[in-house]
């Protein structure tokens, strides 16, 4: 009797047990005039068994704090209403700012909807990773240089990390987040009252002008503007004014017409 | 579902999560990097969670793509090779005569895309189908790189053939 001819795939499901009920005699046929296969077989089944042993076998790090931390979130977010959808909810209900032209409907509209991603995805993770006191940072404040030059080299670009203080913001950390599979850089700022401020830079082309702009998303403000290769956004719940006037002192071009 | 319920799931996925990303990096400190990656990505993405799916291979295929875009991007994968591998002198055109009786540091010489392959299926009870898609490639892909992977692992273990040494740290 001639047998269908067997596949290695077929070989290789056997070794895994995936092999379909209907085809394990033929395979059964195969291996028994085939003594080489049979012993190919069973040794890469030993290395499969060896490989899950040795892997299963690796310490695992004791409970990381941040992994920890993430898992939180994470449980939090897969159990929560659907957060990013109230933030655009938000994003278009509430009042958007642009300075002179806040009456403007039309300009409201237009601007709603060309809200940058990265300044929706910087207003998330302000309130994920940056409000929260008790998160730790992944790059700490103590290494702006080794900040500088893995920011750089994830955003292919050239990243300083600016220092606020003499806005009275104390630099906390950074860390690296992606938007739209972008990367995305944060840094973390405190002022003397503990109130959080997040700086997020990316070097996705987006279309975003020199001069600043705000938006109100919830409690937050988001400000956001290009300059060079890089596109900012800065986000907390701070006035307006000392947004702009933080954002000038990163280089934001002031909004012509502000009051 | 409870947080809670979810959070003691996870715990569960993250120890699966570690293993893999021990398995594709090498080390354990990339693999936690690795870890906190992949949970960073699921945070930005959780909406995209059907409630009812299947969590395990949602975060694996999460994993899957932070570690083929760290590749990309990131700085050179650092494996940790053990001493009599590091130790053989290295001949011209790359070639080494390769006697790796260790089963973790002959995967750590295999391409990406096959140790990718090797250790999902060796470590977890997916079906060939699911890892197919965790790995976003077709089925048949799946099944070359599962059968080369195994057959240039078998080569090593026996230490008797010339194996190209995978490069680390440089381009592919």
């Amino acid at each position: 009797m001639s047998l269908p001819e067997i596949r290695e795939a077929e070989l290789q499901a056997f070794v895994d047990g995936q092999l379909p009920q209907a085809r394990c005699t033929a395979v059964l046929a195969h291996l028994g005039h085939h003594p080489d296969d049979i012993q190919r077989l069973a040794e890469y089944a030993r290395h499969k068994d060896e490989l899950r042993r040795r892997l299963e076998a690796v310490d695992p790090a004791a409970d990381d704090p941040t992994t920890v931390e993430l898992k939180r979130t994470l449980a939090n977010r897969l159990t929560r209403p659907d957060y990013r959808r109230w933030l655009r909810q938000a994003a278009t209900v509430a009042l958007l700012l642009v300075a002179g032209w806040s009456g403007h409907d039309l300009y409201q509209r237009y601007l709603v909807n060309r809200i940058p991603e990265l300044v929706i995805k910087a207003a998330e993770a302000h309130e994920v990773f940056g409000a929260d006191r008790r998160r730790p940072v992944e790059l700490t404040a103590a290494s702006t240089a080794e900040m500088s030059a893995w920011f750089s080299s994830r955003l292919g670009q050239p990243v300083e990390v600016p220092i606020l203080a003499a806005m009275g913001l104390r630099l906390i950390g950074g860390r690296l987040l992606a938007a739209g599979g972008h990367p995305m850089a944060q840094l973390i700022y405190e002022d003397s009252g503990g109130h959080r401020l997040t700086l997020c830079l990316s070097s996705e082309p987006v279309e975003v002008g020199q001069e600043i702009e705000l938006v109100e998303v919830g409690d937050l403000t988001a400000g956001y503007w290009q300059d060079g290769d890089l596109t900012y956004a800065l986000v907390g719940e701070t006035p307006d004014a000392q947004l702009i006037a933080i954002a000038a002192e990163l280089g934001a071009q002031e909004p012509a017409n502000h009051l | 579902m409870t947080s809670q319920a979810v959070i003691d799931q996870l715990a569960e996925h993250i120890a699966s999560l570690r293993r893999y990303a021990f398995a594709l990096t090498g080390g354990q400190q990339e693999a936690e990097d690795l870890v906190q990656d992949t949970l960073v990505r699921a945070i930005a993405a959780a909406r995209s969670f059907r409630t009812g799916g299947n969590l395990r291979a949602w975060l694996f295929s999460i994993m899957h793509n932070a570690f083929i875009s760290g590749v990309r991007q990131r700085r050179p994968p650092t494996v940790e090779l053990n001493d009599e591998a590091t130790a053989v002198a290295q001949p011209p055109a790359q070639l080494i005569l390769l006697e790796v009786r260790d089963v973790l540091a002959a995967l750590a010489r295999l391409p990406e895309a096959q140790r990718a392959a090797l250790s999902l299926i060796a470590l977890e009870d997916f079906s060939y189908g699911q890892a197919a898609k965790i790995q976003g490639i077709p089925l048949g892909t799946l099944m070359s790189r599962l059968a080369r992977g195994r057959e240039a692992l078998r080569q090593m273990m026996h230490g008797d053939l010339r194996v190209p040494l995978r490069v680390i740290g440089g381009k592919p």
